[in-house]
């Protein structure tokens, strides 16, 4: 568009042979500095559209360039592109796509280097890992960082007991303990001894549970009949001191101890 | 295992426990009638009977080892078997009543001996019953009279024969 412009401005200057327009030199004198500013304008315009076509040129030079050159260079970036993309070995492809003895004895030389420089770094880092883990564990608390930051039930939650059960060896477990001093243990806190006694003085009492009801009931009658012979009203007070009454289920009284009843 | 004989070394209250069957929980603590006390004595007396043949038993294999070339069996006369059988009784009661609160028989028929307290009888209590119960042992026949089944040395003791099936 520019360009357009330009041509018609220089087709109305050929157009009219005399600088300055037809009222006179003296408009004309009048209007210079307007005049050549605008000049100077257009005549920047021009240098820059000269700038312009010229770059675009070299562009198009470039380009060119780079389109005849592109074989050449194709053959010289591949092996490094198709070495990038696959995993075989470096010397298996270098005699097919290496074509340059030179290229190919450098790339190995850089990959013995960059092997070497990272087995060292490599080195370096892992030999200082459990210093600077220590000296960051050590500046850190851990506990109540867990305790802040960790769900301990939400963790508790998805732990299998069941499959942590099953791999207890409960055998072995055993195999730690002693059973005598176990037994010893369990005997004197249950008191042993004492049960079966009690056990089996209550087989015994059977019969002897018996006789006493029997010889219970017998006072009872005993007592009504001699009552009744004495023309007694009220009933007798059989209660001893200490005594928790008749109906009491529990808790005699009768001195050495209190005396609880087992259902 | 120190814990358990820590555990054990603990003081536990004093609570017995028995197994009494629910129809004779409503007679412990109440004082006991003349047919149980008669019963009890009775083994009390059968006691005392095989205690004293015992003796008589031991008295003629001393004598035996002593001259078994003139041995024969003694016979004593009643007088010294009534006093042998009141000093085995009067012994046996003592103790029994001093030391468990109850004789055999006693123990059989579910039984104790208690003081005006409710409590075991002392040395003094025992002694001073065992010499009554031996002196005037028909004056158990009371019971069956008195109001609250009391025996002559009961009421002069103020002391009380009550039911108790616990140990």
């Amino acid at each position: 568009m520019a360009d357009g412009g330009n041509d018609e401005r220089m087709q109305e200057n050929s157009k009219n042979p005399r600088p300055w327009p037809r009222q006179g030199p003296r408009a004309w004198q009048a209007r210079r500095p307007r005049q050549r500013a605008q000049q100077a304008a257009e005549s920047a315009l021009a240098a820059a559209d000269v700038a312009i076509g010229i770059g675009d040129g070299a562009v198009g030079f470039a380009r060119s360039v780079f389109r005849l050159g592109r074989p050449l260079l194709d053959s010289l970036m591949s092996p490094l592109t198709s070495a990038a993309r696959t995993a075989a070995p470096l010397a298996d492809r270098a005699g097919q796509a290496w074509p340059q003895p030179w290229l190919r004895q450098a790339a190995v030389r850089g990959r013995q280097d960059r092997e070497a420089l990272t087995s060292a770094v490599a080195g370096i880092v892992l030999a200082r890992v459990p210093g600077l883990t220590n000296a960051l564990l050590n500046q850190i608390d851990l506990t109540s960082l867990v305790a802040e930051r960790v769900d301990i039930n939400a963790v508790a939650a998805q732990i299998d007991v069941d499959a942590i059960a099953r791999r207890v060896d409960v055998i072995a477990i055993l195999d730690r303990t002693d059973p005598d001093a176990l037994t010893r243990y369990l005997v004197e806190e249950l008191d042993l001894p004492a049960i079966i006694q009690s056990s089996t003085g209550s087989i015994m009492s059977d019969a002897v549970h018996d006789v006493r009801m029997q010889s219970i009931s017998a006072d009872e009658r005993l007592s009504r009949a001699v009552d009744a012979m004495l023309l007694r009203r009220h009933p007798r007070r059989r209660a001893a001191p200490g005594a928790a009454g008749p109906t009491s289920a529990s808790g005699t009284g009768t001195g050495a101890g209190t005396v609880r009843v087992i259902p | 295992m120190s814990t358990a004989s820590g555990l054990s070394d603990q003081s536990r209250p004093s609570v017995h426990l028995a197994a009494v069957p629910p129809e004779a929980r409503g007679y412990q603590g109440q004082r006991a009638g003349l047919v149980s006390r008669v019963l009890a004595s009775a083994v009390d007396l059968v006691v005392v009977v095989g205690t004293v043949a015992i003796g008589y038993l031991v008295v003629s294999m001393v004598l035996f080892l002593w001259d078994p070339g003139h041995f024969h069996f003694p016979a004593p006369d009643r007088t010294w078997l009534l006093t042998a059988g009141g000093v085995v009784l009067f012994c046996y009661l003592s103790v029994s009543w001093l030391v468990n609160g109850r004789t055999w028989g006693d123990f059989l028929l579910g039984l104790r001996v208690v003081n005006y307290q409710g409590e075991p009888l002392r040395i003094a209590g025992a002694v001073a019953r065992a010499a009554l119960c031996v002196v005037f042992p028909i004056g158990i026949l009371w019971v069956a009279v008195s109001r609250a089944n009391r025996s002559v040395a009961d009421v002069v003791l103020r002391t009380s024969v009550v039911y108790a099936w616990g140990p």
